[in-house]
């Protein structure tokens, strides 16, 4: 059964390559939103079997929407992988700690991408 | 008829209790008034001081050796006639009121100021009257200027060495070998938030940590143990609440009888550590503004290369527009940094010369038509005569930066207007939208470098938030101003004010 991966990112280009590349190399259904309560109320209706989450966002960030997602029975057992421009070592461990399966830094290479996140994911 | 000498307080001025006690120790019964005739008779000067008043009375040779007639020598304060006194010289003694041994008087020499500003070297004794030890007769004499001349330089250096001491930004703190303070500046009273005169007997310990330390042991409680180091940050609990944190520095030093002691340089960090975390949040944001363009060209890229996209089908082609997009993004932030740079250094070189606004204006919207056509807001340029004195790309840069942002605010069937009208010996070339506008407490800080830089993971605008701050130090480098002004739901008007070129 082909696994299903919500991207939630507010730059239209980074949706758009990481679509390309979860689908095109990996052969991932996508959907795609473009703010954390889009994400968090396209995960309720369909809920996915991974989330690819931007930290920095306007409005809700992104440990705001993961707040959101671990308090919804719904949401609450999808993994989550958080992709950030944020890379300090003190940051990332900061976002590792609450509570997602891990984090992975920007700018990232398509192919290296699939890696990372089929590691993170034991898939 | 006997003479009769006017007692301290016949002004009105409420008697203080002086308690002079003539009948105690079998010495003769007198009369007050007796007394201080004895007192305005003697041979040395007296004063009668109460802690923090005017001076209360002079007898006659202490009206004399300061210089003034009046009693109570108009209204002046002890630190006045001797400015070297210090008030733990009187607070001193206060505290040792009730120990009978010490109501003597402790002798110090002193520099005496007469009313003409000359100085005098004085040895002062200081003696409790009071119970409450308030209440001080201080006797002065002066000494022989010819001998003692070592003695006045030795007052005339404390005085210096104190205001030195006084003047540094620094806290400084003596600490003896049993742990006290047993000296601090006019800094280290105000970084502990204590009384000057507090400080001296005071533990180290507690004039650091407070009375109650949460670190049993304490590795600051034994400053000897200490000396030599430096410590930083240390949390300098303060007496009115809260904590400071302070670097610390100790030094031994020895006293004259050669005990141990050290000496604690206090320096306040919190602005150090405001500018630390300023400049991580600015590294956090500039680094966020890189990576989000170079995730898409180097995303891009992988995606050619690895042959997972045919660059000849239209997602290839896609993939190659967006590297190329967001290398050009790339490139115009990278500008846009060392401009920064160079503004803030002075050194952007401007090309001046007489130009035309209307058509500074027109180049700006020239730039910014094909987003205005995509947001479907109107640009409207209004034609005038007036001439600025500019750098044309520069000005031309700023406002560009102007109409981006009123674009890029302005919701579709609105219309951006961009006029200049001549004020003085300014043009005024403004940029008005109809958008939401801009609260009024944010306003006042759009200009400032750093105002759009947050360390938090909600940003509200794309982009490092540099365009103002850059169009503002371009307006500055042009003798200009760059001001705003808005009104919520009603729109914003940004204005360049530039010198006016001279008529012809």
């Amino acid at each position: 059964m082909t696994r299903r991966v919500l991207i939630i990112d507010d730059d239209a280009t980074i949706r758009e390559i990481t679509a390309i590349t979860l689908t095109h190399v990996a052969g991932y259904e996508v959907s795609a939103a473009s703010s954390g309560a889009e994400g968090v109320a396209s995960a309720r209706a369909d809920v996915p079997d991974a989330i690819l989450l931007d930290v920095m966002m306007p409005g809700l960030d992104g440990p705001s929407t993961l707040a959101q997602l671990l308090d919804d029975d719904k949401t609450r057992h999808v993994p989550v992988v958080f992709l950030t421009a944020k890379v300090q070592p003190s940051e990332r461990a900061r976002l590792e700690g609450l509570g997602v399966r891990g984090v992975i830094a920007k700018p990232f290479d398509a192919m290296q991408l699939v890696g990372d996140l089929n590691r993170l994911l034991a898939w | 008829m006997p003479r009769r000498t006017p007692a301290p307080y016949a002004s009105g001025v409420p008697d203080p209790a002086l308690q002079l006690s003539p009948s105690a120790g079998g010495r003769p019964d007198l009369e007050a008034a007796e007394l201080w005739q004895l007192l305005d008779d003697a041979p040395s000067a007296v004063l009668l001081v109460r802690s923090g008043h005017p001076l209360l009375w002079a007898n006659a040779p202490a009206r004399t050796l300061f210089g003034s007639a009046d009693l109570a020598l108009t209204g002046r304060l002890l630190t006045d006639l001797m400015p070297t006194l210090k008030p733990e010289d009187l607070a001193g003694q206060g505290r040792r009121a009730t120990d009978r041994e010490h109501v003597g008087g402790r002798r110090t020499v002193q520099a005496g100021v007469r009313a003409d500003g000359t100085r005098f070297p004085a040895e002062v004794t200081v003696s409790v009257t009071s119970a409450a030890g308030a209440d001080f007769l201080v006797l002065v004499r002066e000494l022989d200027t010819g001998p003692s001349d070592d003695q006045a330089e030795l007052a005339a250096l404390r005085e210096r060495t104190d205001v030195v001491f006084d003047s540094l930004a620094e806290g400084v703190l003596g600490i003896d070998g049993s742990g006290a303070v047993s000296f601090g500046n006019l800094a280290a009273a105000q970084l502990v938030q204590r009384r000057r005169t507090d400080l001296p007997g005071t533990p180290w310990h507690s004039v650091l940590h407070g009375d109650r330390c949460t670190l049993d042991p304490c590795a600051l409680a034994d400053p000897l143990a200490l000396a030599g180091q430096t410590i930083s940050p240390v949390e300098l609990r303060r007496r009115g609440g809260g904590t400071l944190p302070v670097e610390i520095s100790l030094r031994m030093l020895r006293g004259g009888d050669g005990a141990p002691g050290v000496v604690v340089t206090l320096h306040d960090l919190t602005e150090r550590l405001r500018m630390e975390q300023l400049k991580d949040e600015l590294v956090s944001t500039v680094s966020h503004e890189l990576r989000t363009p170079l995730t898409s060209i180097r995303g891009s890229l992988s995606l050619l290369r690895a042959g997972a996209v045919d660059p000849g089908s239209e997602q290839g082609r896609r993939m190659i527009e967006i590297a190329t997009t967001s290398s050009e993004r790339l490139s115009r932030l990278l500008d846009d940094i060392l401009d920064l740079g160079r503004l803030q250094a002075g050194k952007v070189p401007l090309s001046i010369s007489r130009q035309n606004a209307t058509t500074l204006l027109a180049a700006a919207a020239q730039a910014v038509s094909g987003s205005a056509v995509t947001g479907g807001v109107l640009l409207r340029t209004v034609e005038n005569e007036e001439r600025v004195m500019a750098d044309a790309d520069r000005a031309v840069q700023v406002l560009i930066n102007l109409v981006g942002n009123a674009v890029k605010f302005s919701p579709p069937g609105s219309t951006v207007t961009l006029a200049a009208r001549r004020e003085g010996d300014r043009v005024l070339l403004s940029v008005t939208d109809e958008g939401l506008g801009i609260p009024s407490d944010q306003l006042g800080r759009i200009f400032n470098r750093f105002a759009q830089v947050d360390g938090s993971d909600t940003r509200e605008h794309d982009g490092a938030g540099l365009g103002l701050a850059i169009a503002q130090g371009l307006a500055e480098q042009h003798g200009g101003t760059l001001t705003a002004t808005s009104e919520l739901g009603t729109g914003s008007t940004f204005v360049l004010s530039l010198p006016a070129a001279p008529a012809r």
